[in-house]
């Protein structure tokens, strides 16, 4: 029984993972029509034509060290304040640190450029009705996307980087100015090494991420012709005919830097855990800053200000409008974009569709994913250590390379998967295949291994025990998961916008299709409709759990 | 050994490898009926493995395990039961206490597995818990019961369905010196009472001594010296028995064989002087070693009666113990460690006379 189970479960995820992207490798070599299938001619020509646009690698490359270096700035200075220093407040703020994850780059990208759009952005319009003439600020430029991204990230670095500096022994640095250092010189000879490993390593994992974004560089940079990756992937698919290889060449090639580099990112962690992982919480010493402790406390509020309260505020406002204006007799208040947002057809099936896939997802996933976390760490099984590479391989795939392979996997098959939810289903069970066993391992690992061994001491066969000892004890572990891969779902746009059919439409991307054809407000309206819904969720979560968990990956 | 015999538990030829590393390296034993046998040994010994392999637990590389006469596992005939089938109980160090289940939950887990029904299990629970001397916490959680309580409900959960066989996995090992001192005692009485048998691991010398019929001592893999704790103690078969348990001072010399009489034997230190012993039945070439307990050298002031193995020493140093005293005395080129009574007291550097009874004098493997 137990074997069969495995067995059953190593093989879907297997084909799940590996299928889409032997399609993809197949299709960055087809050298014949582009539509063909199977290809009529292999060859390499593809990838020679990446070489003769070299600009939307340097546009991505570009955006991605800019807005790493934007949050890298975010995450090490909100760490160092809020687990060194006396800021008032630490606790709260530390929880209210998660939020900007949950306020995706999506919601960020949509209401930034209704503040900073170069014509009709509210702050570009409050500026020529001070007399202003050229715009104040454009988002719709490289910046204004690393920018968005920045914000997003920052949360996310916060968190890994004061991780690592909660997990360093106070007593290190004590040493240090017992034997005759000053702050100074410890913090040089001994802080900044220690952290380096953990820092350095953010530093990669952020860019990597930023690699394989998409919302905001659609958003915010095709108005403008401004191409990254992602975004001239989805035109190379979207125009007729469309241009599967060359698509499926770059994904490859983006696939590739990044999965180098989150290799990278796994030997720096693994390279510097001398320092950080000891396992142990400690309580770092924390620095008196008298004065300066109100400017440290207004840094983390502003930050919270503009990735969180600024962006939900606008698009608030936005979708209460008639139009969007920031003169005062101008203002036409109105309930109609929420009207049409539930009552516009192509909308309301999005919403239920997105409700549906979240369930779907959340439900099969925590399951599968706790059996997954459960055979990688509580088994012996040979090969399950492959399997826990298997099952971690989707992170190191951009999300919208992965769409793309699935696509082209499933439009060639007799079966009817393609343009229905099923597809949709399939995929997110495989991208969220790292966020859902980074979770339920978590907790599965706190479970004294000695708990289930009892239990067969006792006679009980395995599957006896799974369901008396290891899920109940595995819970609060299944309720996050669950609620973490609802979320996911729910907010998904990058590997959704390939897979969604006339049939089979999800909120991310109508969103998204809303902004190039409606209006702003109605975009508003919608995406303020997808965010209360993920608070929704985040709220049960921590009104269960406790408290805001670290979710994994964009 | 047929099946027939008293024998419980057979292990042999066990050998359990951890990638290219032998953690256990072809040992052999077997525990009869009714007694209670300790492997003790250093951690990293091997002893918790080989526990665990009686278990299920860990999957041996080769050899054989029977229990009651039936083959549990056999690496020549690839027979190997899985843990639930092998009708064994466990204590585990941890005490591995489900914490989201009830203290009765805890103990009635085994009796809901064999499908027992509900007032049978009310009343074994209940003289579990009784035994355990815990009646009365029956329906309060098992995650708010003290480090002591879990040790007992551990102890009820594992003899609730009257196994033949318990194991122990140092199961004191949590528990503050004092608990642990008085768990000893009930634990050895507790199976007594219900005549269990019983492999109990530690790495406490103390309580191996305490709490065994038998004590098999490991080190590296292999048994060192497998016997009564009294042959352990006051007979170890080789330096390391020696040294591991309680504390010996190893004398070295040539064996006089013209001077052996009375069952005795004699060594000649290289400083000319002869100490008299007992073999115990080792051979040895021309070369031996005696190992004598810290405890067994008697010191005195003026000279004891007797002309063998008594000679001249100096007190080079002095450790209050509290329930001790132990000097370092300087006898020949060496140096003795003796442990006295309290009461006992001399000053640094006095000169005293140092007796060694023969009997406690016991030639070791070298």
């Amino acid at each position: 029984m137990q074997k069969l189970i495995f067995f059953v479960v190593v093989s879907v995820c297997g084909g799940f993972v590996l299928y889409p992207l032997a399609f993809l490798v197949l299709m960055a070599l087809n050298t014949g029509p582009p539509t063909a299938w199977p290809p009529e001619q292999y060859g390499l020509a593809n990838f020679a034509g990446l070489a003769h646009s070299p600009a939307v690698l340097l546009n991505t490359l570009y955006v991605s060290l800019l807005s790493s270096g934007m949050t890298m700035v975010f995450g090490c200075l909100l760490a160092w304040i809020l687990s060194r220093t006396s800021v008032p407040g630490r606790g709260i703020l530390e929880q209210l640190m998660g939020l900007p994850y949950y306020v995706t780059p999506l919601l960020g990208a949509l209401a930034w450029a209704a503040l900073g759009g170069p014509r009709s952005g509210l702050l570009n319009q409050l500026w020529y009705a001070m007399g202003g003439r050229a715009p104040l600020v454009n988002v719709y430029s490289p910046l204004g996307i690393a920018w968005v991204m920045a914000l997003f990230e920052g949360s996310v670095a916060f968190v890994m980087i004061s991780a690592a500096m909660k997990s360093m022994d106070p007593a290190l640095e004590e040493s240090s100015q017992v034997l005759g250092a000053g702050k100074l010189q410890t913090a040089v000879r001994i802080t900044l090494p220690l952290m380096t490993p953990a820092i350095l390593g953010t530093a990669i994992f952020v860019f990597a991420e930023m690699l394989g974004s998409f919302s905001a560089a659609a958003i915010l940079g095709m108005p403008d012709r401004f191409f990254v990756v992602t975004t001239a992937i989805w035109t190379l698919i979207l125009r007729f005919p469309p241009d599967y290889p060359l698509a499926a060449a770059m994904g490859l090639s983006l696939f590739a830097i990044m999965a180098g580099l989150m290799y990278l990112y796994g030997r720096i962690v693994t390279a510097g855990s001398y320092a950080t992982i000891t396992g142990r919480a400690f309580r770092p010493r924390v620095l008196k800053m008298g004065w300066m402790t109100w400017l440290l406390f207004a840094v983390c509020v502003a930050y919270l200000v503009l990735a969180v309260v600024l962006p939900m505020a606008t698009l608030g406002y936005v979708s209460l409008l008639r139009f969007v204006t920031v003169i005062p007799k101008d203002v036409h208040w109105t309930l109609s974009n929420y009207q049409n947002a539930f009552e516009m057809a192509p909308v309301r099936s999005a919403l239920g569709n997105s409700l549906l896939l979240g369930v779907a997802t959340a439900t099969i996933g925590a399951v599968l994913m706790a059996v997954l976390s459960l055979i990688i760490y509580r088994t012996r099984m040979p090969g399950r250590q492959l399997l826990e590479y298997v099952v971690m391989f989707p992170q190191s795939v951009p999300r919208m390379v992965f769409g793309l392979g699935l696509l082209m996997a499933w439009v060639v098959m007799p079966v009817p998967v393609y343009g229905t939810l099923w597809l949709l289903l399939i995929a997110y069970l495989t991208v969220f295949l790292p966020l859902g066993v980074r979770t339920l391992s978590g907790v599965v690992l706190q479970i004294d291994r000695s708990l289930e061994e009892s239990a067969r001491v006792c006679g009980a066969s395995w599957l006896y025990q799974v369901r008396t000892v290891t899920m109940p004890l595995l819970r609060p572990g299944l309720i996050a998961a669950w609620m973490l891969l609802f979320i996911a779902s729910v907010r998904e746009v990058g590997a959704s916008v390939l897979l969604v059919g006339p049939r089979a439409k999800v909120l991310g991307p109508a969103i998204l299709s809303s902004w190039e054809s409606a209006g702003t407000q109605l975009t508003a309206a919608m995406a303020l409709v997808q965010v209360l819904v993920v608070f929704a969720a985040l709220a049960v979560l921590v009104a269960t759990v406790g408290r805001v968990w670290r979710a994994g990956d964009e | 050994m047929s099946s027939s015999g008293p024998a419980q538990i057979e292990v042999e030829d066990l050998v359990i490898r951890y990638g290219t590393v032998e953690a256990v390296r072809s040992i052999g034993f077997s525990v009869t009926r009714g007694e209670l046998v300790t492997l003790l040994g250093p951690s990293g010994c091997g002893k918790t493995t080989t526990l665990r392999s009686i278990a299920g637990l860990e999957t041996p590389a080769a050899g054989e395990i029977r229990i009651d006469g039936r083959t549990v596992f056999s690496s020549a005939r690839r027979v190997n039961v899985p843990t639930e089938r092998r009708d064994i109980s466990m204590v585990f160090q941890s005490y591995a206490i489900w914490p989201h289940m009830s203290v009765f939950d805890n103990v009635a887990y085994p009796l809901r597995v064999r499908r027992m029904g509900r007032r049978d299990i009310d009343e074994n629970v209940q003289r579990a818990l009784e035994l355990v001397q815990l009646g009365d916490v029956a329906r309060r959680s098992a995650a708010k019961l003290s480090g002591g309580q879990q040790q007992r409900v551990a102890l009820a959960r594992a003899i609730v369905f009257s196994p033949t066989v318990l194991l122990l996995d140092e199961p004191l090992s949590n528990l503050d010196a004092r608990l642990r001192a008085e768990m000893r005692v009930e634990i050895r009485d507790l199976r007594r009472r219900i005549g269990i048998t019983a492999v109990y691991v530690t790495h406490d010398q103390e309580e191996a001594l305490a709490i065994s019929d038998r004590v098999i001592v490991m080190n590296g893999g292999v048994i060192e010296q497998n016997g009564t704790p009294s042959e352990i103690y006051n007979a170890p078969r080789n330096a390391f028995v020696a040294d591991f348990i309680g504390s010996a001072n190893l004398i070295r010399g040539r064996i006089r064989r013209d001077e052996s009489g009375d069952g005795m034997i004699a060594l000649e230190t290289p400083g000319g002087r002869l100490v008299y012993g007992v073999d115990r039945n080792r051979t040895a070439g021309t070369e031996g070693v005696f190992a004598i307990r810290t405890a067994y050298p008697v010191l005195s002031r003026a000279r004891p009666a007797g002309a063998r193995n008594v000679w001249p020493a100096r007190i080079t140093r002095r450790v209050f113990l509290g329930d001790s005293i132990e000097y370092l005395v300087d006898w020949e080129d060496a140096a003795l460690v003796v442990r006295t009574r309290p009461t006992e007291e001399f000053d640094e550097g006095e000169e005293v006379h140092l007796a060694l009874e023969p009997r406690h004098c016991v030639l070791i493997e070298s």
